[in-house]
């Protein structure tokens, strides 16, 4: 390696240092005990000795009089994944729900002692329900017990001796809270004596109109038909309507009743309960009956008429129609509420003869079809609700844009668009809208906003960016009527904009490429001929043996092209010259300047060196083709010059 | 020397310079941190996420701005270094005014805090395992029993990582319990003949003057990988809800490679001050830079080449 070389790898090494320690010192991180990486951690399952340990363990954990902690310690065992399908997860499952039924059952059934004790029988009633369920629970789950041990002791061939003590244990706890549960039964039935009652209800007809009244009767009495007098029943109907009714001698009540208006329709409940009170709720059982009704809204109509069907916007419109009910006729002081599709257009009241007109300007809308909704919303009333629709046609005056500008534009030239607002159809007032706006778009890109002059017309300057693509774009008018009751337009032309810096660039570069063109052209001529060039032959020289006069002299005789020759005889006589005077050709130097350098030297040699360069530039750069006598001539002066140089 | 190998070198030197700039810079900014525990590494030890979890979150390398709010939690996880005389007068200050601190620990760091705290409370510094409540193996136990409270608020079940267990419990309120099948593990999660199974209080927290402190004896609860299993995320929200989603986290007992927290000061700055659009644009301008020299150096030397064969 050179000392250089080494030099600059050692400043660089050096450099680089402090970030590649920078680095180390990054990412050394320091030892400490390993993390475990979940998402590649191995599964495992619990062999058998750990099995046995685990029951093992557990038998300890279930005592009969604390199973609180044991239900708290297993509850999550479904958590566990390899619990899913395994009679091991099912029994800590069970287990711990077990342990909390207990649990349950140990606290309810003093809460149902203290109950009785106090003569609530109503919370020992609820309490003694709560226990029987929990008892029946339970006993499944001694039998999920006993058959997830035998399940476990057959699949794993573990020793479950020590945990159906614990089950039996359990079991025996529960049979103790079973015997309890019944001895509570018995002293609140005994407490109780109470006797039940049946209460029976019915309507004079089962299809009700809203607002119709009905009458509901029923009867309380007891099971053997002892009619119960004078007590209170609750009739309960349309959803929270309440009366109190008294019963009478023979036990009967009776009430008119009626559903009100807002009233659900369809199949409704009436229900008649009776709930003992003050004494009676130590001798008699609540009891309750219910009936069902079919509950309906008389039927509504509503006719509608729209005048004029075809309209413009803001146009006056009317609405004249009659409301009227079912079997009745006329419905007077009604509301009807009207909308133009979803939008709201304001109320009109029904008369005497239950007739109404509304009157509304047509909005701004979209041309076309659309609809008048009238509505009787009978939100509280006995009739049913009546929608009716009435088309109408909405026809907006149609506009089109004349316009006039130049299709072919220079980019950061202003371009002139003048045109005017037209009426599609002329057989209106006007034939030009006279507000409204125009936007230029050029190429859906905004350009310029007007106002429509009063007439019609509009006159806009857009100024195309200069840094507009070259190529075909495309001028958009948009008229944005500012009367609703006329249509917007849109027109647009298709425009050729030339893009003025690429064209600067373009010119630019034609004119520098044409000159290296063609003096790119030139030199593969003469390679064509066989020329040396200028700049080849000290190259030549260098690598070959020096040639003979007599050499290049017939080397320019072979040439058959006049200009070659002259080319050949121009290079010889810079041989000669070089030879003689050891004056060399300079790569950037012109013949002409050659001339001049070297007539300095051998000022004889002036005119005949003088000819010979005047021929080679007619032979180099005109355009005029060389005659064979302008070669000989070159050939001549080539003679005379190694004449003049050699004296 | 010759004046062009003068040159030569000084271009080199500052080719260097420029590279070696470059570099320290994008390795401080680019390269992950991989410090376990630490609030910026994204990947599976770190926890990247708990800050994320957060509405508000704040790095701090020393206590000296925590005695000064009260309304954030203030997280120390995974410890590694023990706490100083002023770590404990600042903590406890901060406590006093009402603050909620989070201490999760298995290495036993944590202790000295306590120590400091004046608590009698400790982290055992034994790992535990389980025989059955776990999830793939022993290593990773399940725990499931937990009392009420707001901070276990509608948890069923949280993953750790071979946690130690609280011991010396007198004045805290055990929150959380391992299952009754967990044991002592003396080595490689296999349990030994005389080691017991019982249930080992897993969380536990404990109020000191108006604030509270709040014990996990698993870090590892609150890594990227655990974080989004079970309940896990659950229990760091409700910890998270008590002071209103403000975290402060303890980067300070961390033990981190010896640069971490001059890149973590450097990229959270990097960060606050430069906005997203600026960070994409700087990096851009160092691309185009470095692709600059790349392509300076690769033209000179071919030029060079040229000369010489001419």
């Amino acid at each position: 390696m050179r000392p250089r070389t080494l030099l600059l790898t050692l400043v660089v090494i050096a450099c680089i240092l402090p970030a590649a320690y920078f680095t180390v010192l990054t990412v050394r991180i320091p030892a400490r005990p390993a993390q475990i990486r979940y998402s590649t951690a191995p599964e495992t399952t619990p062999s058998t000795s750990e099995l046995n340990a685990m029951l093992a363990t557990l038998a300890r954990y279930v005592k009969p009089s604390d199973l609180a902690p044991l239900e708290s310690n297993l509850k999550g065992v479904a958590l566990v994944p390899h619990s899913k399908g395994n009679p091991i997860g099912g029994y800590l499952s069970a287990l711990s729900e077990l342990s909390g039924n207990i649990t349950a059952i140990t606290s309810t059934l003093n809460k149902t002692k203290m109950a009785l004790a106090t003569g609530d029988l109503v919370t020992a009633t609820s309490d003694l329900k709560s226990l029987r369920s929990l008892e029946s629970n339970s006993d499944s789950l001694l039998k999920t017990l006993y058959s997830s041990l035998h399940d476990i002791h057959s699949q794993y061939g573990v020793d479950t001796t020590q945990q159906l003590q614990a089950v039996t244990a359990l079991d025996t706890q529960l049979q103790n809270d079973t015997a309890q549960i019944n001895q509570l039964s018995s002293a609140l039935r005994q407490q109780q004596g109470t006797a039940t009652t049946v209460i029976s209800i019915s309507v004079s007809k089962s299809n009700i109109l809203v607002g119709e009244a009905f009458s509901t009767f029923g009867y309380l009495h007891e099971p053997n038909g002892t009619a119960l007098a004078g007590k209170n029943v609750t009739v309960l109907w349309d959803t929270k309507r309440v009366i109190q009714l008294k019963t009478n001698q023979s036990g009967g009540f009776t009430a008119n009743i009626s559903f009100s208006p807002g009233a659900a329709i369809g199949i409704q409940t009436i229900t008649a309960a009776y709930v003992p009170e003050g004494q009676d709720a130590l001798l008699l059982l609540p009891s309750s009956a219910a009936v069902q009704v079919n509950v309906s809204y008389r039927a509504s109509s509503l006719r509608v008429s729209v005048s004029p069907q075809n309209t413009r916007p803001s146009d006056q419109v009317n609405v004249i129609g009659i409301l009227s009910g079912a079997d009745i006729g006329p419905l007077q002081n009604r509301t009807i509420t009207f909308y133009l599709d979803q939008k709201y257009l304001g109320n009109a009241t029904t008369d005497k003869g239950g007739r109404f007109l509304f009157g509304f300007l047509v909005p701004s809308v979209t041309n076309g079809t659309h609809t008048i909704r009238a509505i009787f919303s009978a939100s509280v009333d006995i009739f049913a609700p009546a929608i009716t629709t009435v088309p109408i046609q909405v026809t907006p005056l149609e506009t089109r844009i004349n316009f006039e500008t130049k299709t072919v534009v220079l980019s950061g030239t202003k371009l002139t668009v003048y045109g005017s607002v037209l009426y599609v159809n002329s057989g209106f007032n006007s034939i030009s809208p006279r507000s409204g706006n125009v936007t230029i778009y050029l190429d859906d890109r905004l350009y310029y906003n007007l106002t429509l002059s009063s007439n019609g017309t509009f006159v806009a300057f857009v100024q195309i960016p200069i840094g507009t693509s070259f190529g075909s774009h495309i001028l958009r008018i948009q008229y944005v009527a500012a009367d609703p009751s006329v249509a917007s337009s849109s027109s647009e032309v298709k425009i050729t904009v030339y893009n003025l810096p690429l064209m600067l660039a373009l010119i630019a570069g034609v004119a520098a490429v044409v000159p290296v063109a063609r003096e790119y052209r030139m030199r593969s001529r003469r390679k064509t001929q066989g020329a040396v060039s200028l700049q080849e032959v000290p190259v030549m020289e260098r690598l070959a043996e020096p040639l003979s006069w007599e050499l290049m002299l017939s080397d320019i005789h072979a040439e058959r092209d006049p200009s070659g020759k002259i080319r050949k005889a121009f290079t010889v006589a810079q041989t000669l010259i070089r030879r003689k005077t050891g004056e060399t050709e300079i790569e950037s130097e012109t013949p002409r300047e050659f001339l001049h350098r070297t007539v300095a030297t051998i000022p004889r040699a002036a005119d005949t060196l003088g000819t010979i360069v005047e021929l080679f530039e007619l032979a180099e750069y005109s355009p005029y083709p060389i005659d064979d006598g302008q070669a000989k001539k070159a050939i001549e002066s080539l003679t005379q010059l190694k004449a003049e140089i050699e004296t | 020397m010759t004046s062009k190998v003068k040159t030569a070198t000084r271009k080199s030197i500052a080719l260097a310079v420029v590279l070696s700039a470059i570099l320290t810079v994008a390795v401080a900014y680019y390269w992950p941190f991989q410090d376990a525990y630490y609030p910026l590494n994204e990947d599976w030890n770190g926890c990247s996420q708990v800050i994320s979890s957060a509405r508000n979150a704040t790095i701090i390398w020393s206590y000296n701005t925590v005695g000064q709010s009260n309304d954030t939690l203030l997280a120390i996880i995974g410890p590694r270094t023990s706490f100083s005389q002023d770590d404990g007068v600042q903590i406890q200050m901060f406590l006093q005014n009402g603050g909620t601190v989070m201490l999760a620990d298995s290495y036993g760091s944590g202790n000295t805090l306590l120590q400091r705290l004046n608590v009698s409370e400790r982290f055992s510094m034994y790992a535990i395992a389980d025989l059955y409540f776990y999830s793939k193996n022993p290593n990773f136990p399940i725990i499931t029993d937990f009392a009420r409270s707001a901070i276990t608020r509608n948890l069923t079940g949280i993953i750790t990582e071979r946690p130690s267990y609280l011991e010396n419990i007198t004045q805290a309120k055990v929150l959380a319990t391992s299952s009754p099948f967990s044991f002592i593990d003396q080595g490689a999660s296999t349990r030994s003949t005389n080691e017991t199974l019982k249930p080992y209080p897993i969380i536990a927290d404990l109020v000191i003057g108006k604030g509270e402190l709040i014990l996990l004896s698993d870090p590892n609860i609150f890594t990227n990988q655990l974080l989004p299993l079970k309940d896990n995320i659950h229990l760091l929200w409700n910890i998270l809800d008590l002071t209103g989603g403000h975290l402060t986290y303890d980067v300070n007992h961390l033990e981190s490679a010896p640069l971490s927290t001059w890149r973590a000061i450097f990229t959270q700055e990097a960060h606050s001050f430069l906005s997203p659009g600026t960070r994409v644009g700087i990096q851009a301008v160092l691309v185009v830079l470095i692709m600059a020299i790349a392509l300076g150096v690769y033209f000179k030397s071919t030029r060079k080449r040229a000369n010489m064969l001419s």
